[in-house]
């Protein structure tokens, strides 16, 4: 059981790493890119999402 | 509705630098032209209605580059509410050019007479009361860096909008370029805003391609047009544009000569360390110390010492043996503590290993940067790119590739000749950047403990690459003419501000590490699946030997393509292929598949299985070689498909990448082995010395671009 809780926990982070990188490629943004949290990257320069 | 502030200015007068202290971002700051390509937003600390935009710089709104012309759009479409026009006032008369430009735009206007700190310490000064009267707009004196009257300016700015006074420009032309102007205004006026007029006359005068393209003259209203400009031309003896240029530099110069005064004095210290630092013979040398000082301490040295501590303490004494232990003690099943310990915590821990290192080499890049010194190396670039086809305005998006390679083809937008771009893209991602670190100091420590410049050999290796790519590629249809031209102001040498400095460590460091904690963590997890299962006659199971495995079987299907690289081998072909994803997975594939919990570069188990997977040095070589300089990361290779804008160029541009880096590894592999390690001379050799010939042909071989490009001149004559 333990085993079965530990490897859903680890799927399901796994889960959000997925979606965060294709999040991020989807926006044309690098990985570990702050995104609109600190006026854009410095990496990619993306453009800070205002709406 | 929020108040929209622009910030506008020349290129490298510290846009971005005074952006990031009015809204409390962390964008990348740069001393050389093109840092910024993009526009960027955030909203000002003190007010958060306040949008503050950050323009890419530009010298003139006739813009001719791509990010030119996203500044010139922004201002004529977006409608900001105030222009923060930031002026270098240490180089005050080029900038003013661009200021005469928007106080013409009926927009308010505010001038950030910036980098005031330089110019006191130059002893100069500036009037500027009678600066701000004569241009027709406030002056602040500002010095971003020091972070000094940038909010002043921005309540001004605030103030401003909200009252919605334009700025009307303080200077006029002759009578006759004037009366032109009034002609031109009669012809569109209703057509434009009335307070857009004047500039929309002033560019109709100077033919502006993209204006006149907008306003859709009738016949007869071009037929005037064309009347006033060229009657004005024929009796000035210019061209249109040349007249407004020259009148605003009149202006200009007038107002310089009654607003600045400078200290008459000799050389700057600037002028002084310039004077060793690119001197024509020096430069070189200088510069390839400079490199390997960074590299040998980075990777070889005090990242190694470092690093050591992060491998050997955290990850092997206390990390591992915590989880596996706790794993334990609940019960978890084996395959499961297989998966976290050897798998996650193998893979993840070998790249995040190398964590340290990464910061030590981008505190060094980063001074380097801010004190003034990669200016200074992109200006030496020039000199020897020219030689080559390629301008120094190639060598910025290398720069900038030594981070990322991201950003660094992105920078490519600085690049207007569409030939040069294309081929700067392709070639950009040759600079080793920091995903690469771990591979570079892998394969030196574990290979060639002994060597201390075989990491700066790299980066060395990366503009080995770029070099004799130009050359080749310069002879071909497809990229031959002549390079760019390359102008910039090399800034003034001065102590980097340790905050930005650690900043931009700290923003480069932290991608790395999520890039471990998400990208790496999830290809970990699947290569160690692929790695502790296979296939059998009962389904899938759990293997003893890893030689049975999935990954085994996949690897075995690729590892010939190897071969003549020297490792032909299941582990580092799934290594090479995995580095697609991020070049990181590269190591971090290295520690699921030997099941280490605390690898890193100088791990004995780690160094000691490596070189196992290698038939000799050489081959080692071709790996890192290959590895270095073939298709990068699926990140840029995105960016490079957005920045081509062509499915065709990004297919031809990793092709063209991963060919190079076959053929340079299979060189090195052959003649390495032959010449070194007593490999016998085969067809591998005989191959390996056609591929040399053929790089020599295409390095040497006379080319002529006129041949080409007159038959079809000489087609048209014939029909």
């Amino acid at each position: 059981m333990v085993t079965w809780i530990i490897f859903g926990l680890l799927l399901l982070a796994m889960f959000f790493a997925v979606r965060y990188a294709f999040r991020k490629a989807k926006r044309g943004e690098c990985v570990g890119c702050p995104g609109g949290k600190s006026g854009g990257c410095c990496h990619c320069q993306r453009q800070m999402d205002t709406k | 509705m929020a108040i929209k502030i622009a910030l506008a200015g020349n290129p490298n007068c510290g846009k971005t630098t005074m952006f990031n202290d009015l809204t409390g971002s962390s964008q990348y700051v740069g001393n050389w032209p093109g840092v910024t390509v993009e526009k960027k937003e955030g909203r000002l600390r003190t007010h958060k209605d306040v949008v503050v935009t950050d323009l890419p710089g530009i010298y003139s709104l006739s813009p001719y580059t791509l990010e030119e012309v996203v500044t010139r759009n922004y201002i004529l479409d977006e409608h900001p509410d105030v222009v923060i026009d930031l002026v270098d006032g240490s180089n005050i008369e080029r900038n003013l050019y661009l200021t005469t430009q928007l106080t013409e735009m009926g927009l308010p206007v505010i001038i950030a007479l910036n980098m005031i700190d330089i110019v006191q310490k130059n002893g100069d000064k500036i009037d500027v009361e009678k600066l701000s009267q004569a241009l027709g707009c406030e002056v602040i004196e500002t010095s971003a860096i020091k972070g000094t009257g940038s909010r002043q300016v921005a309540e001004r700015a605030v103030q401003m909008a909200l009252t919605g006074v334009k700025t009307h420009p303080g200077h006029t032309f002759s009578k006759p370029v004037e009366e032109a102007l009034s002609g031109i205004e009669s012809l569109i006026d209703g057509t434009v805003p009335q307070e857009r007029l004047r500039w929309y006359s002033i560019k109709l005068f100077e033919r502006d391609e993209k204006v006149l393209e907008k306003l859709e003259l009738d016949a007869d209203g071009k037929k005037r047009l064309e009347e006033i400009v060229s009657g004005l031309e024929a009796e000035l003896d210019d061209d249109s544009e040349s007249i407004i240029t020259g009148e605003r530099y009149q202006f200009i110069g007038k107002l310089v000569s009654q607003c600045v005064r400078k200290r008459q004095s000799g050389l700057t210290t600037s002028d002084k360390i310039d004077r060793v630092v690119t001197n024509r013979w020096l430069a070189l040398p200088i510069f390839a110390a400079v490199m390997y000082i960074v590299y040998f301490v980075s990777v070889s040295w005090l990242g190694t010492i470092v690093t050591d501590w992060t491998n050997d303490t955290l990850f092997a004494e206390t990390i591992q043996p915590a989880v596996g232990g706790w794993l334990e003690a609940v019960g978890a099943a084996g395959w499961l503590q297989g998966l976290i310990v050897d798998g996650i915590i193998g893979g993840v821990g070998a790249v995040l290993g190398f964590v340290p290192q990464m910061f030590i080499l981008f505190f060094f890049l980063s001074i380097l940067e801010d004190c003034g010194y990669m200016a200074r190396v992109a200006f030496i670039m020039d000199r020897i790119f020219r030689k080559f086809g390629l301008s120094g305005k190639s060598f910025i998006p290398m720069l900038i590739s030594s981070g990322c390679g991201v950003p660094g083809i992105m920078a490519t937008r600085t690049i207007e000749n569409e030939k040069d771009r294309r081929m700067t893209i392709m070639t950009t991602t040759f600079i080793p950047c920091g995903a690469k670190l771990p591979i570079i100091a892998l394969i030196a420590g574990a290979v060639f403990p002994n060597i201390t410049w075989m990491a700066p050999a790299t980066y060395f290796f990366g503009i080995f690459m770029v070099v004799i790519s130009g050359i080749i590629l310069k002879k071909t249809k497809m990229f031959a003419g002549d390079p760019s031209p390359f102008v910039m102001e090399l800034p003034q040498y001065h102590f980097p501000a340790p905050k930005g400095v650690l900043l931009h460590m700290w923003e480069r460091g932290k991608a790395f590490i999520i890039k471990a904690g998400t990208v790496i963590f999830v290809a970990c997890g699947i290569i160690w699946f692929l790695q502790s299962f296979g296939f059998g006659p009962e389904g899938l199971y759990m293997v003893e030997d890893e030689n049975a495995s999935l990954l085994a079987a996949i690897g075995g299907v690729i590892a010939p393509v190897f071969l003549p690289l020297g490792f032909g081998n299941w582990q580092a072909a799934v290594a090479s292929v995995s580095g697609l994803v991020a070049k990181e997975n590269v190591v971090g594939t290295f520690g699921v598949l030997f099941g280490l919990g605390e690898v890193g570069e100088d791990d004995p188990a780690l160094l000691s299985m490596v070189p196992t997977l290698f038939a000799t040095s050489a081959s080692a070589l071709a790996f890192m070689v290959f590895n270095l300089t073939c298709a990068p990361c699926f990140a840029a290779i995105g960016a490079i498909r957005r920045e081509m804008m062509s499915a065709k160029w990004t297919w031809f541009a990793i092709g063209y990448m991963t060919v190079m880096a076959y053929v340079m590894g299979f060189i090195i592999n052959q003649l390495g082995g032959f010449l070194f390690y007593g490999v016998s001379f085969g067809i591998g050799q005989v191959l390996a010395l056609i591929c040399v010939a053929a790089l020599l042909w295409g390095l040497l071989r006379s080319y002529n671009p006129n041949k080409t490009a007159r038959k079809p001149a000489v087609a048209g004559a014939h029909a």
